[in-house]
């Protein structure tokens, strides 16, 4: 009986203290999970946008029209017909770890946005309408 | 016997709750008079480091990339009204921004990357007032001044 | 048994629940202050971390504008970069050109290749733009000229060189570039000159005389800029 009780006090203070000492973990790890990292990931995105974008709106076309992309948003025709060699040259110029989407008035080229994800976004004006070119890390 | 009994667990058990209590309210003294101030600290350094990282962006932002004739520009900063209670002032000194504030652990400078067209940058900006940024000049001589007015 | 040795088997258990008990209290305090000395160290290394870098980015961010806009002193046009420009930069002719970055050590690399270091940015804060290297070549071309036959150049160019030697007898009037004339003299054109033909577009050079030209009367130089597709990236720490 008093060997009995004697146990019973040590694993009463063993429980206070594990709960004790589980609280102040908890803080902690509350601590570590809600610090919010302002990585600049956001801001390296959008710079990669407006870059794509403005080496598109400078690049010299394939067959006609000032600039690529000018020629690309010509008309529909068009579009359809350099819609492919638009998406080459935007994985050629973009790093391998980014996936994009460009929407033109006649429609997107390049990858779904995949919901959740932190995306750069630039917008070129043409002739035709505007572009816009969206990129997020794979 | 049985008073030796009754009197054990009792006398054991204050001590308990005293040596909790003092342990208790040491913990509380120590953290209070070192860890938290020292924390408080190093977040208002933080707020005050993006708030001035902030605030250099927007001026360089303001410079408009091209030479152009006639440049006026106002541009609408937003700033923390306060930074750990205190007041702080952002100046203007050279080409560099100069955080300053009363409060321990903050402050800092910001090096103000502007194109050879800007010739000065003066003013200061106060927290909690209105800050504007404005461009003035001409194709070959920009001045930026940092102001606190209404637009 | 006597009641001492009662007394004794009696006071035993308690005395040992009783330093039982401030043992179990001293560990279970023992291991709070450990817990919250792990805490504490967690929430210094937290705040130690987030230091600093927002003001290196930022002024990596600003550099790496700097360095790809099209007035800056590196660049022939926004986000194209002059190769020679790049390759011969300095940590002083660095300074000169982007005097914010005096003070503070700057690291700009291009795929990965360091261009210019000064002093150690190692585990800085680092800014990519995505740019283009501009190599200027030099392509000579000297067809034989004739009514109808022009020469059509396969990349654009800003400038145009010609040199202009008709054979004896013949009169070079007029030089065209895509239609419009660029070069006149009813006496005859003879010598080098330079004309500007527009970037945007192929340019499609005619010669106008009373003969006919054989090769190598009129050569045509044009200085095409070749651009390579590079990554630009700024480090800044400190």
């Amino acid at each position: 009986m008093a060997e009995g009780s004697a146990r019973g006090q040590l694993s009463l203070a063993a429980i206070e203290a594990a709960v004790g000492v589980l609280l102040v973990l908890g803080v902690t790890a509350g601590f570590a999970l809600s610090v919010p990292h302002p990585d600049g990931s956001v801001q390296q995105l959008d710079a990669y946008a407006h870059d794509a974008g403005t080496v598109l709106a400078t690049a010299p076309p394939r067959h006609g029209g000032a600039t690529r992309l000018s020629e690309v948003t010509a008309s529909r025709a068009r579009f359809e017909r350099e819609r492919a060699s638009l998406r080459r040259r935007l994985v050629r110029t973009l790093p391998a770890n980014l996936l994009f989407r460009v929407e033109t008035p006649y429609g997107p080229v390049g990858y779904p946005r995949p919901p959740g994800v932190a995306v750069g976004t630039a917008t070129i004006a043409t002739a035709n309408g505007p572009v816009t070119v969206e990129v997020w890390y794979a | 016997m049985s008073t030796d009994r009754g009197l054990t667990p009792v006398v054991g058990k204050t001590l308990e709750i005293g040596i909790v209590l003092l342990y208790v309210a040491l913990v509380t003294t120590a953290l209070y008079g070192g860890v938290v101030p020292h924390a408080r600290s190093d977040a208002a350094g933080v707020v005050g480091d993006r708030a001035l990282a902030a605030a250099a962006t927007s001026v360089e932002d303001a410079v408009p990339a091209v030479p152009a004739s006639a440049v006026t520009v106002r541009e609408r900063v937003s700033l923390p009204d306060s930074l750990r209670g205190r007041p702080y002032e952002i100046r203007a000194s050279g080409r560099t921004l100069v955080l300053e504030s009363a409060a321990p652990g903050v402050g800092g400078r910001a090096t103000l990357s502007l194109p050879s067209r800007v010739r000065a940058v003066n003013g200061t900006w106060h927290g909690g007032r209105t800050a504007v940024v404005v461009v003035r000049g001409n194709a070959s001589g920009l001045r930026v001044a940092l102001e606190g007015g209404d637009g | 048994m006597t009641a001492a040795e009662v007394r004794g088997a009696g006071r035993r258990p308690s005395e040992q629940r009783g330093q039982a008990n401030l043992l179990a209290v001293g560990v279970a305090l023992l291991l709070v202050t450990g817990a919250l000395g792990v805490a504490v160290a967690f929430s210094d290394g937290a705040f130690a971390g987030v230091d600093r870098t927002a003001g290196d980015r930022r002024l990596a961010d600003s550099l790496a504008a700097r360095v790809v806009a099209s007035d800056g002193p590196l660049a022939a046009r926004e986000n194209v970069l002059r190769r020679d420009a790049v390759e011969n930069l300095t940590p002083a002719s660095f300074e000169d050109a982007f005097p914010a970055a005096r003070g503070h050590a700057v690291r700009v690399a291009l795929d990965g290749h360091t261009l210019v270091r000064t002093g150690d940015a190692t585990g800085g804060e680092t800014v990519r733009r995505i740019v283009l290297v501009a190599r200027r070549q030099s392509r000579t071309y000297a067809p034989a000229f004739g009514a109808g036959v022009d020469l059509t150049l396969p990349r654009r160019t800003g400038a145009l060189d010609l040199v202009v030697r008709p054979p004896p007898g013949t009169v070079v009037r007029t030089v065209r570039a895509d239609g419009r004339i660029v070069l006149r003299d009813p006496d005859g054109l003879r010598g080098a000159y330079r004309v500007r033909v527009s970037r945007y577009r192929t340019t499609t050079v005619a010669v106008d005389a009373n003969g006919s030209l054989p090769a190598g009367s009129v050569r045509v130089t044009a200085h095409p800029s070749v651009t390579e597709k590079a990554t630009l990236a700024v480090t800044v720490d400190g």
